[in-house]
């Protein structure tokens, strides 16, 4: 089960009301349990709920929703077709975690993957579950707008614009 | 436009590398009418503003095996593309200082360096550094304008000038504020280290490879691999053997042979050419070739501000702070460092506080993004004889050659040094206002120095103050392998001034007929 931050996501579309934030591809959670990952080529559903609830539990932005987390659980299997030690690494530490870790609480899941920390089966997971910072669909969530040259760059767009410096000096 | 010269043509000057240095020297040596044979290793590429890929594009990716303090997992970081490691750099264009380039004298006998003078002042490189200032058009001299100033540039200056530093400006970069030696004003695109899209940013691949080409002396051989330099029984230089991009191993016949191909490629080429008569590796006498590396330091400040940033927008360096470039014994290390501000997009600032950072702190980190300003530091690397680049005899690249062993450890003075800046430019965001500032020294190295130095006694080093191999009267080296100190500033400005020097001495000396 996903505990959804639901305190969070109000203030989150606060913000986009008051339009601080882009409202573009913000998925709110309103399903509250894990979606399954049924399709994949190399690990079986347990491993996928594993893997999925590992990576929201690496980077929780409960607001995101699953489907960033999601690519990065299809990346690992798509890589774990390719890359036989890859695979045998993940398969290997995927047994070192408790076998309830995808209905354990956010709290719990964050201490059985402390207990991996700095293990290459933890290093691959983070590096895995880092790729959701690489989607452009998570972009707007963050305020980063991503590449200008569609736009021409900002040289005809403020880009000096402090005011609350300039409010905390006064 | 592109000229083409025969393998047996020894007349050309093969230049190898097309960098800051080889690009710069092959367009100079062009415009005197010499014929110029370019070799660079890698191909050209598209430049996207993707940083990720762009970065996996151009970087030399061949294995390495590093030890030391650097981070084994992450590559030794220089380019392997037409324009070389220029194509992705920053663009802070500063000269090195007085004392830097008598860095022995000034410093005193710092014990487990191998610290040294260079055998060329600042005074002799001026005339060179002003010609460098203006072909790359450098913001804030000689009547170029500076960039507009944007957030984090602006935070970093107010930072500095709360905490009492008076040398900060809005840079001087070698990116155009206005259009300059035909290529374009900059138009904040903020992807300056990723490659320059309109070549607004000074790059080889933008302004000196094109020079190099237009002067109808110079033919550029992309993809061929320099694998040995030859020589005659008279131990000149007369050849250079590479590898094209079919696999064939090809032999260019030189009158002359310039190495620009960084400060772990150059040095590993000259011990790969190790032959009867120079068997340390050519020009190698004094057995200087691969020691004293430098990696200049460098290191992150990020801080988390009270109010947005937006720091992706706009050029990515900006903002320096130049006051702590100062040699002040005071401070209880020799040599001095810059700071600068730094964008950083979201997808490199997951690694950027911390690269094993996770959990819920560190997503509430990622969520600051917005609010997140950011500066580095470059600082003095003091120059170590057993910091060295050698031959791994159990590792062959693809070619079946021994890789590089790269070793670097820190020196207590590049501690003390790092130490200092960090926590100095902490309390200029903590000066801001800033609720968290997180700081690291990088473990990245992307400055390759010292490697191949200067000096003025043969035994001492690999070069003179002209770059000229002191064994091989015909070999010369154009990159920072050359630098005896690395100094606070980035290196590419003193490299493209050595590479003029170099190009107007190689000039002079070829019409008398003396090389």
């Amino acid at each position: 089960m996903h505990s959804v931050d639901v305190s969070f996501s109000l203030a989150r579309r606060r913000l986009i009301q008051a339009g601080l934030i882009g409202v573009t591809v913000v998925r709110v959670p309103f399903v509250l349990a894990s979606p399954v990952v049924r399709d994949l080529q190399v690990f079986d559903v347990p491993s996928a709920q594993i893997l999925l609830r590992a990576m929201h539990s690496l980077f929780p932005h409960a607001v995101l929703g699953d489907p960033p987390y999601v690519a990065c659980v299809r990346a690992i299997d798509a890589r774990a077709q390719q890359d036989v030690a890859y695979r045998e690494l993940i398969a290997a530490g995927l047994a070192q975690l408790p076998t309830a870790f995808a209905t354990l609480d956010g709290a719990a899941c964050t201490a059985a993957l402390a207990e991996q920390s700095g293990t290459p089966f933890f290093n691959a997971l983070r590096s895995a579950a880092g790729a959701i910072y690489r989607d452009p669909a998570v972009w707007p969530y963050f305020g980063y707008p991503g590449p200008s040259l569609g736009f021409g760059g900002y040289v005809d767009r403020p880009i000096l614009d402090l005011a609350w410096l300039e409010a905390a000096a006064r | 436009m592109s000229a083409r010269f025969d393998l047996d043509d020894d007349t050309v000057v093969v230049v190898i590398g097309s960098g800051a240095g080889g690009a710069t020297l092959a367009a100079e040596l062009g415009r005197a009418g010499i014929d110029v044979v370019c070799l660079e290793a890698g191909g050209r590429v598209a430049i996207e503003q993707d940083l990720p890929t762009m970065y996996g594009r151009v970087k030399w990716a061949e294995p390495r095996r590093v030890t030391g303090d650097l981070n084994a997992h992450l590559p030794v970081f220089h380019g392997r593309t037409v324009g070389g490691t220029t194509v992705v750099w920053g663009g802070v264009a500063l000269r090195l200082q007085a004392h830097e380039f008598a860095a022995r004298t000034s410093y005193g006998a710092v014990p487990g360096t191998s610290l040294a003078d260079w055998p060329l002042s600042l005074a002799e490189l001026d005339p060179w550094y002003t010609q460098a200032e203006q072909r790359l058009g450098v913001t804030g001299l000689h009547g170029n304008p500076f960039l507009p100033e944007h957030n984090n540039a602006k935070l970093l200056q107010i930072g500095a000038e709360r905490r009492g530093y008076r040398a900060v400006s809005n840079g001087h970069l070698a990116i155009n504020a206005v259009p300059h030696d035909g290529r374009p004003a900059c138009r904040q695109f903020g992807f300056c280290a990723g490659g320059c899209v309109i070549g607004a940013k000074w790059s080889a691949l933008h302004a000196e490879i094109p020079r190099a080409l237009v002067s109808g002396h110079c033919e550029l051989r992309e993809q061929v691999m320099a694998v040995g330099i030859e020589h005659d029984g008279a131990g000149r230089a007369n050849g250079v053997v590479y590898v094209d991009a079919q696999g064939r191993r090809q032999r260019q016949r030189a009158r002359v042979v310039c190495i620009a191909a960084n400060g772990i490629e150059t040095p590993r080429l000259l011990l790969l050419s190790a032959s009867g008569r120079f068997p340390n590796g050519l020009a190698n006498g004094s057995g200087q070739v691969g020691r004293n590396y430098m990696t200049d330091l460098l290191g992150r400040i990020i801080g988390l501000m009270p109010g947005r940033v937006d720091n992706y927008r706009g050029t990515t360096y900006t903002g320096l702070v130049a006051d702590s470039m100062a040699h002040d014994p005071e401070r209880g290390f020799a040599g001095g460092y810059l700071f600068a501000s730094r964008g950083i997009h979201l997808p490199a600032y997951f690694n950027e506080v911390r690269e094993d950072g996770w959990g819920p702190e560190y997503a509430q980190v990622m969520e600051a993004y917005p609010n997140m300003a950011s500066a580095a530091f470059l600082g003095e690397d003091m120059p170590v004889a057993d910091n060295r680049v050698e031959l791994d005899q159990t590792m062959l690249d693809q070619y079946g050659n021994p890789v590089p062993s790269i070793h670097k450890h820190w020196h207590a003075n590049d501690r003390a040094l790092t130490m200092h800046a960090l926590e100095q430019g902490a309390e200029m965001f903590r000066a801001l206002g800033a609720r968290e500032v997180f700081t690291r020294l990088s473990d990245v190295a992307i400055h390759h120095l010292g490697t191949c130095r200067q000096s003025a006694d043969p035994d001492t080093g690999v070069v003179d103050a002209h770059g000229r191999a002191h064994e091989v009267p015909n070999l010369f080296i154009a990159d920072g392998s050359q630098f005896v100190s690395s100094g606070a500033a980035p290196p590419t400005l003193t490299v493209v001034a050595l590479a003029l020097r170099q190009a107007d001495y190689l000039t002079r000396a070829l019409r008398t007929g003396e090389l």
